[in-house]
């Protein structure tokens, strides 16, 4: 043995050594754009973003075209490399001049870690709230005061998007409650098609729907009632008639064969291929399948209520990020001025005719490019209901994984919705 | 001198032992020690003793999901080796077309070459009930219509039967491969001086080429029967262990206890329990065909 030998063992294990090193480097998908070079003598202001797409890159460089002396710094970064940066960042005190995050519990976390400026009466004097609709707006406060406003699209669920041709050609009328929805569906399956199209595969469509049918008994502060513990799962009569519509409309054969099996991209194909009738689908589909119309006329109607005369008592939307100033800012006035700029009705044109969607600007709403169908008053007036962030994200983490899978074994059958509301209960009692 | 000359070829390995112990046997003495613990915030907050195991006990999906693995792995065991063994009698006794016989190999083996993940998805869209090839062929030939489709996955109580046929169509080439190598290493005199003795096929499969190649059967049983234990990636993309947990083998329970709910203590204590099962498993697997096959072999 010579050293010659060892030398290159150890040559080796440094090679091999070096390879996850370099792989960890490579993976860091951060991306930066400035408005000027470095060396300019201009006022930075830092903004951390996941949006970025060439339209949105160009409205902010405008920004420093209204603000020439502004050199503004955009650092993207993807969803999932923020949520840990900008939590590290809050912890720090290291955030950026202008931020953002999801609404609901994470827009929560950074309001009640100090990294959220109070801009109630800033708003109050540009009159901000005439931009949203009351639903949007209050998305951003907290105890009565506005730190943020939503920035994301809107894909609005609570619908069914319906084969039109389909219904008239047989003339079948539209379904308004639970119980017409398994009527109207044994006469599409005798025409050959299959009625609901979703897929429950992964879990998170039965939690939406059930949120749906929650949204039918109860307002939004259910949410804050179980999360703080004041209200059990056990303890809801509202989640115990949700959950037995949602197994009727299952046993009725309102949903498509397979429901259980397929996910959500199966259940959009099938719609659009016309193997059926309906698709419970939120908004997003139509970006999500490429802005494209399938090849039948398509209108859009409420989802079935549990009763006649039932109305809804909010919503669950999705409308992320939420854009928000740093109180630690050093250059307040200049933060509020891009707030302001990122929040005006041209931005929201930008960004809805992008994601192909709505949002949450309602003069906005009417100039964004959007089929006819994704515009229809039962969408549209779900901004001015209380909203819920989604009911996939609205809970712990863990609990809603737990409310997922018993609401799989409840539409199988293998569990009733007591148990099951006791399974997510004991789960939830662990995090709250 | 001679001390060194006996280390070099482990130090030859040393760079692969290293990756082998950092990603193998460190994660899973780990998994032990988690196992004792309860998580908060990703990481290990308090010592709870055997608890974990106590409510893995408790746990009726737990139990659901054992099984099912257990099910899984018998038919893992047994079905890809019945099939894959007539393929190779088929292929080795049936005709004389030594080339045909290669071509037939090939095409069976084929899908052997395919990643689990892609059959999991290829097989996902093949059972689909509306968009899948199943329905599609039924519907034309006037079987079912497309408002009352065949759902394959429609009864939870066979789901997993469904669930295993894409295991079938891929195991059985694996199996056949084998089983075709062993057979042609069996003398043709032996079967030559069976057919003098007025022994029809049937006889000599069952007098002289089962008892051959019966080793090889225990092996590639033995090999299904861990591939069995290991199933994962083609459940989690074909049924995700749905519908309801009616496909949720232990191996994707502990996934989702572990990944999704962040139970990591919990999830640790389902591996730990995992791999006594599947080392008991085997060692009486092995123990037991080993017997039998001395037994018939004398």
């Amino acid at each position: 043995m010579t050293n010659q030998f060892y030398r290159r063992v150890c040559v080796s294990l440094l090679v091999l050594s070096v390879f996850p090193v370099a792989a960890y480097a490579g993976s860091d998908a951060e991306e930066s754009w400035r408005s000027s070079t470095p060396t300019e003598n201009k006022t930075v202001l830092e903004y951390w973003t996941i949006i970025a797409f060439n339209e949105i890159m160009d409205y902010y460089r405008a920004f420093t075209d209204k603000y020439p002396n502004v050199d503004l710094q955009v650092t993207v970064y993807q969803d999932e490399e923020y949520k840990t940066q900008s939590r590290l960042a809050l912890a720090s005190k290291t955030g950026p001049d202008v931020w953002m995050t999801n609404t609901g519990s994470s827009f929560t976390q950074f309001v009640e870690g100090g990294g959220a400026m109070d801009i109630t009466e800033i708003s109050e004097s540009r009159q901000w709230h005439t931009r949203f609709d009351s639903g949007a707006f209050e998305q951003g406060k907290r105890d009565g005061k506005l730190y943020g406003m939503i920035v994301g699209p809107y894909f609005p669920w609570q619908a069914l998007y319906v084969n039109a041709d389909f219904f008239r050609e047989h003339e079948i009328p539209y379904p308004e409650t639970v119980d017409e929805l398994i009527e109207v569906s044994a006469l599409i399956r005798e025409k050959g098609m299959q009625p609901v199209s979703w897929g429950n595969k992964d879990g998170w469509m039965g939690q939406l729907i059930f949120g749906d049918y929650m949204m039918q008994l109860v307002d939004p502060s259910i949410v804050d009632e179980l999360n703080s513990g004041a209200l059990k799962w056990t303890e809801s009569e509202a989640m115990i008639t949700a959950l037995e519509a949602i197994v009727r409309l299952a046993e009725g054969g309102a949903f498509i064969d397979g429901y259980d099996s397929q996910d959500h991209t199966a259940a959009m194909s099938a719609w659009y291929g016309e193997k059926a009738a309906f698709m419970y689908m939120g908004a997003w589909f139509y970006g999500n399948m490429g802005a494209i119309d399938p090849p039948f006329e398509i209108d859009t109607i409420a989802l079935p209520t549990l009763e006649k005369d039932t109305t809804l008592k909010g919503v669950q939307l999705f409308a992320d990020p939420m854009l928000f100033v740093n109180p630690d800012t050093d250059v307040p006035e200049l933060a509020i001025e891009f707030l302001d700029y990122h929040t005006a009705p041209e931005y929201y044109v930008v960004s809805g005719n992008y994601f192909g969607a709505l949002t949450a600007n309602k003069d906005a709403n009417k100039q964004v490019n959007l089929p006819p169908y994704l515009k229809a008053d039962v969408l549209m007036k779900q901004f001015a209901l209380p909203q819920s962030n989604y009911w996939t994200v609205t809970f712990p983490t863990p609990v809603e994984e737990v409310l997922a899978r018993q609401l799989q074994l409840v539409l199988a059958g293998q569990a009733t919705p007591e148990d099951a509301l006791a399974a997510v209960e004991v789960e939830h009692a662990r995090h709250r | 001198m001679r001390r060194e000359s006996v280390l070099t070829p482990f130090l030859y390995l040393l760079p692969a032992l290293a990756m082998l112990f950092g990603y193998m046997y460190v994660p899973l003495l780990k998994s032990v020690q988690y196992s004792f613990f309860e998580f908060r915030e990703f990481r290990p907050d308090r010592f709870v003793g055997l608890t974990n195991y106590i409510q893995v006990f408790q746990d009726g999906l737990f139990w659901n999901s054992v099984s099912l693995t257990l099910q899984w792995v018998v038919m893992t065991a047994l079905l890809p080796s019945v099939s894959g063994l007539i393929l190779a009698l088929l292929i080795e006794y049936s005709g004389t077309g030594r080339a045909l016989a290669g071509v037939t190999r090939t095409i069976l083996f084929m899908p052997m070459m395919m990643s689990l993940v892609a059959v999991g998805l290829l097989w996902m869209l093949i059972f689909n009930p509306n968009l899948g090839l199943i329905n599609a062929v039924l519907n034309a030939l006037s079987i079912t219509d497309p408002g009352h489709p065949v759902n394959l996955f429609g009864n939870t109580r066979y789901a997993l039967f469904s669930a295993f046929i894409p295991v079938l169509w891929q195991g059985s080439g694996f199996a056949m491969v084998i089983f075709s190598a062993a057979l042609q290493s069996l003398p043709l005199e032996i079967r030559e001086a069976s057919v003098i003795d007025g022994a029809n096929k049937m006889r000599q499969i069952r007098s002289i080429v089962l008892p051959y190649i019966a080793r090889t059967v225990i092996i590639v049983m033995t090999v299904n029967m861990i591939g069995g234990f290991k199933a994962f990636d083609l459940l989690k993309v074909l049924t995700a262990g749905g519908p309801a947990s009616s496909t949720e083998i232990t191996a994707l329970y502990m996934y989702r206890i572990g990944f999704f709910s962040f139970r990591f203590g919990y999830s640790s204590a389902i591996a730990v329990i995992l791999f006594v099962f599947v080392c008991g498993s085997v060692l009486g697997f092995i123990r037991i065909t080993d017997a039998l096959y001395r037994r018939y072999e004398h």
